[in-house]
């Protein structure tokens, strides 16, 4: 039998706050070992993570709350809250690291035991990798677009570690080869070279939630499906009017007008309108439709002509 | 989008050129309005020019059938591409439309 998406949520969030801990205890560990800016990035990006992993966990807990009076359409929105949140830290870091880099480049310093940075980054990168294989998963049978984001994250994360791993080696080359004054300047220059790579995403993602807080309409795919159900039953109603869609979080909200012959019986409206929604919903995961049903003018061509209504 | 019109006797055209998607669709929302006040017996979309069609583009064609239906007129499509068709069809709409393989306006 599936499980509820929340329990998918709490699993993703639980393994994302675990293994933060870990990244965080080991970058930090490396940091004081090897002074790296790099590393000090990577830092600064698990740190993130580990905050975003506490706030989402209590946000799952709080998304998956019911809608009451307060708040009639549920708490999903928390979710592009802690998206939105994600993103613009990332942006912050990455800006603040670019000019510690450049600092750095304009004043080369040390790196020490480099091998420990390369082991540190090895071991991190496995973390990642393996994290977010699992997280995407969760965030597939969750359909969450914050767990979605946290595989991103992770994944974005590994990326880095591998990148930061590879520049120990060709400082450890270039350090092997005699060229010192060359290999000072790997470091910070992979850490600008993170800096500016980590923007990109980062700003897809705050831009992305901001929009989804604004009211965003649900996605092309779940746009595709409403048509199809009313595609199917095309040739039982007069017309559709006002279709909007909403998203909040994972929860997805569909309402139009549905225009049926004045002449039809009450209950075979309703029953229309009862298979739409019934068929909506079950086209599209964790989605609320509402459809009202309206009667028409009687302004059509039919009714001039005093033919028979094709929808009765 | 650039839309441009020929009219037929009491057929109209419409050549469609560039993206169907949320941007164009008001447009050819528009157009299709301002048609149906029109002495008309049908609507052809000339398609031919369109490489992708999304939902919000395949809303108004279904709209302009429904609309069109209403008032006693046809709509028909001419030289849909491959892609617009397939998505015409994944949504289950295409049999809707009579099909007309070339469009000869007289114009």
């Amino acid at each position: 039998m599936p499980k509820k998406p929340e329990v998918y949520m709490r699993r993703a969030t639980l393994v994302s706050l675990s293994c933060n801990i870990v990244l965080v205890m080991l970058k930090a560990t490396a940091l004081i070992l090897v002074n790296s800016l790099a590393i000090a990035v990577d830092l600064g990006i698990s740190f993130v993570g580990l905050t975003v992993s506490v706030i989402l966990y209590y946000s799952i807990k709080l998304a998956n709350r019911p809608a009451d009076l307060i708040h009639n359409y549920g708490y999903g929105k928390i979710e592009h809250v802690c998206e939105a949140l994600e993103g613009v830290v990332l942006i912050g870091i990455a800006l603040a690291m670019s000019s510690q880099a450049v600092m750095r480049l304009l004043h080369p310093g040390e790196v020490n035991v480099p091998w420990v940075g390369l082991l540190s980054c090895t071991t991190a990168a496995f973390i990642n990798f393996g994290g977010s294989y699992y997280i995407f998963k969760m965030a597939k049978k969750s359909s969450s677009p914050a767990i979605y984001a946290e595989g991103l994250h992770w994944r974005m994360e590994g990326f880095i570690s591998v990148m930061i791993g590879f520049s120990f080696v060709v400082f450890m080359l270039l350090v092997a080869g005699g060229r010192y004054v060359a290999a000072g300047y790997v470091d910070p220059l992979v850490a600008l070279f993170v800096s500016i790579v980590l923007i990109v995403p980062s700003f897809k993602l705050a831009k992305s939630a901001f929009f989804n807080l604004l009211d965003a309409s649900v996605e092309e795919g779940s746009q595709m499906e409403i048509l199809k159900q009313l595609g199917k039953y095309i040739n039982q109603y007069c017309e559709f009017q006002d279709l909007k869609t909403r998203s909040a979080g994972r929860n997805k909200f569909v309402e139009f007008k549905l225009v049926v012959p004045e002449d039809v019986s009450f209950k075979k409206g309703h029953d229309m309108v009862s298979l739409l929604e019934d068929e909506i919903k079950g086209a599209i995961p964790n989605c609320e439709v509402t459809i009202k049903m309206k009667p028409c003018k009687k302004d059509c061509e039919y009714a001039r002509k005093d033919q028979k209504c094709p929808y009765l | 989008m650039k839309i441009h019109e020929e009219l037929n006797g009491r057929r109209l055209v419409l050549f469609l050129k560039g993206n169907f998607d949320e941007t164009s669709s008001p447009v050819v929302e528009e157009k299709l309005q301002e048609a149906l006040s029109r002495d008309i017996d049908s609507i052809t979309f000339n398609l031919k020019g369109v490489e992708y069609i999304s939902s919000a583009g395949i809303r108004v064609l279904i709209m302009a059938y429904k609309k069109m239906v209403k008032s006693g007129k046809s709509v028909h499509m001419a030289e849909m591409s491959g892609k617009v068709r397939d998505m015409l069809e994944v949504v289950g709409i295409l049999p809707l439309f009579a099909e007309t393989g070339r469009v000869d306006t007289g114009a």
